[in-house]
């Protein structure tokens, strides 16, 4: 039964991942300023040449994407050239991969534990004052864009992962203090806190299992919040990770390197998305 | 919670009434350039000092509010449209259409929001009128922000085909299109209402995160996100303070339009 599902959910992602790439690169193909090129511009290429340069790159581009030997080619582990560099894109992906993973999860986990740390302490000394400062600071920092939060950091000279951190927290923050806040309303709390159980005991032993499930989501939630400012935050500090590649990439129309990021981020967003949603929706199935 | 929400709405009015009435406050352009009055700081005939064109930085700020605060809430609503279409017909269109929706959903979902904004965005033609590149930033933005109110729909409206009234009047002969119409309508119309409140700050911000990265509204027309371009040099922060007179303002409308959001949602 368990199998069947994952198997399903394996079956599915693989689908959807490859579907994401043809999807943004098809997107990409049909946008209105795709057949441009800054080479027109230079007054060196001939008119010619040009027609030549064109067209080798609109075939390059027909077998990049939605069509079988992209994909055989993709599931060899190999992503084409770079139009700008003409790096090999797995080289390219190999180099600036593990910065924005240590990046996202650096910060994914700050804003987790400090969202977590910060609803629990409401939660645990029953404070409005605290309840409403944490609210409010959640607020607050949502209403910064993420890149001005990654320049804030370079100002203070913090680490970007700092950054990261505080962007991913307010969400986790206001999710974690209303689920706290559930439960700390359910019978056996109320049971637990007139028995006289010690309220840390409470906290740690009974309040947090019981909502690790719901967690466990969130942090799926704050690795995929934390991969979405990695892209704002490395462009403006100069980082030279993936979200960086993204953006310039974007810039150039280099399809082959667009497509790679786009798949690489939708691996990490899905597998992270998946990671977290399983124990939730097997948990009965499991047990 | 009445008190923040009047404390909101008068907020998020007052931003509203002078970026849709500059003139209140300034008779300059946002275009128009003081050459003689180069990179001045803060007097009083520029309250906020000029850009290094000449520019009035208090003459662009409330039409770059303008332009920010009036096509956030239209992309929102398109999206909420969309997301509202899609939704129901998932439900009434069948096992298959439903099992497309949610494969799409899955789709959006898993896609990076804000790279796939920058990638379309980046592929607009180079020489596009700035209207246009303003219009299409914010098309982008409704077309993409669909797919989560579109769930929210869905599940609204897949659980309204199993209540009691629902089958009570399909059986009494009701016709389908005014079931969906007339009563269905009823009961989603002040969940739409809620997710275009919840999208407007959303889209704000990612107007403001695009322009930053020099990818959404483009100059000369202002807006919130490229007004913040000039911050990219982090020095300003100390020495020209003033330079974050566009952060205030975003943080402002988009506090206030959380917190209406959120009322809401709570209600």
């Amino acid at each position: 039964m368990w199998s069947a599902k994952a198997t399903r959910l394996i079956v599915d992602s693989t689908v959807l991942l490859l579907f994401g790439a043809m999807f943004a690169g098809w997107l990409l193909r049909v946008a209105p300023g795709a057949s441009v090129d800054e080479r027109e511009a230079d007054p060196r290429f001939t008119a010619a040449t040009m027609d030549r340069l064109k067209a080798q790159r609109d075939s390059a581009r027909a077998g990049a994407t939605l069509s079988l030997s992209w994909v055989a080619a993709v599931l060899h582990g190999d992503l084409g050239v770079s139009e700008t560099t003409g790096e090999a894109v797995n080289a390219m992906l190999a180099e600036r991969t593990p910065l924005t993973l240590r990046t996202v999860l650096i910060g994914a986990a700050g804003g987790l534990i400090a969202g977590i740390a910060a609803a629990g302490l409401s939660t645990f000394l029953d404070s409005s004052v605290l309840r409403l400062f944490t609210t409010g600071a959640s607020l607050g920092i949502l209403t910064i864009p993420s890149g001005l939060l990654a320049l804030f950091a370079v100002f203070l000279t913090v680490p970007v992962e700092a950054a990261v951190a505080i962007a991913v927290w307010p969400k986790t923050c206001l999710y974690a203090q209303e689920l706290f806040a559930d439960r700390a309303r359910s019978a056996w709390m109320l049971s637990a806190n007139a028995a006289g159980v010690p309220a840390l005991r409470v906290f740690f032993r009974h309040l947090l299992p019981s909502v690790s499930r719901e967690l466990g989501a969130v942090a799926g939630l704050a690795v995929v919040g934390a991969l979405a400012v990695t892209i704002p935050a490395e462009v403006l500090t100069g980082r030279p990770g993936l979200g960086q590649l993204a953006w310039r990439s974007a810039m150039d129309r280099d399809l082959p390197v667009v497509i790679a990021v786009t798949l690489v981020m939708v691996i990490i967003a899905r597998s992270v998305t998946l990671l977290s949603a399983v124990p939730e929706k097997d948990a009965g199935t499991l047990a | 919670m009445s008190f923040i929400r009047s404390l909101a709405l008068a907020l998020l009015g007052f931003i509203v009434v002078l970026a849709l009435f500059p003139g209140i406050l300034v008779s300059d352009g946002y275009d128009e350039q003081f050459r003689d009055h180069a990179d001045e700081p803060p007097g009083v005939r520029f309250p906020l000092g000029t850009d290094e064109l000449g520019r009035n930085r208090l003459a662009r700020l409330l039409y770059g509010t303008r332009t920010s605060l009036l096509l956030a809430p239209a992309a929102s609503l398109i999206g909420v449209v969309l997301g509202l279409s899609a939704g129901v017909a998932a439900v009434f269109g069948g096992r298959w259409t439903d099992r497309a929706f949610e494969f799409v959903t899955d789709l959006m979902g898993s896609l990076p929001w804000l790279f796939v904004l920058i990638a379309l965005r980046a592929a607009l033609p180079l020489d596009v009128s700035p209207l246009i590149a303003t219009t299409a930033t914010f098309i982008l933005l409704a077309a993409l922000g669909w797919a989560a109110p579109a769930r929210v729909f869905r599940n609204l409206a897949a659980s309204a085909k199993t209540q009691n009234w629902w089958l009570q009047a399909e059986g009494c002969g009701v016709p389908p299109v005014r079931l969906w119409c007339r009563y269905l309508a009823a009961s989603i119309w002040p969940v739409a209402a809620t997710q275009v409140w919840i999208n407007i700050p959303v889209f704000v911000l990612s107007e403001a995160n695009l322009g930053l990265l020099g990818l959404g509204v483009s100059e000369p027309v202002p807006s919130l996100g490229n007004l913040m371009r000039e911050l990219e040099n982090v020095h300003a922060f100390s020495t020209r303070p003033w330079m974050l007179a566009p952060v205030v303002v975003l943080a402002s409308s988009t506090l206030a339009l959380y917190v209406l959001a959120r009322t809401r949602e709570a209600r």
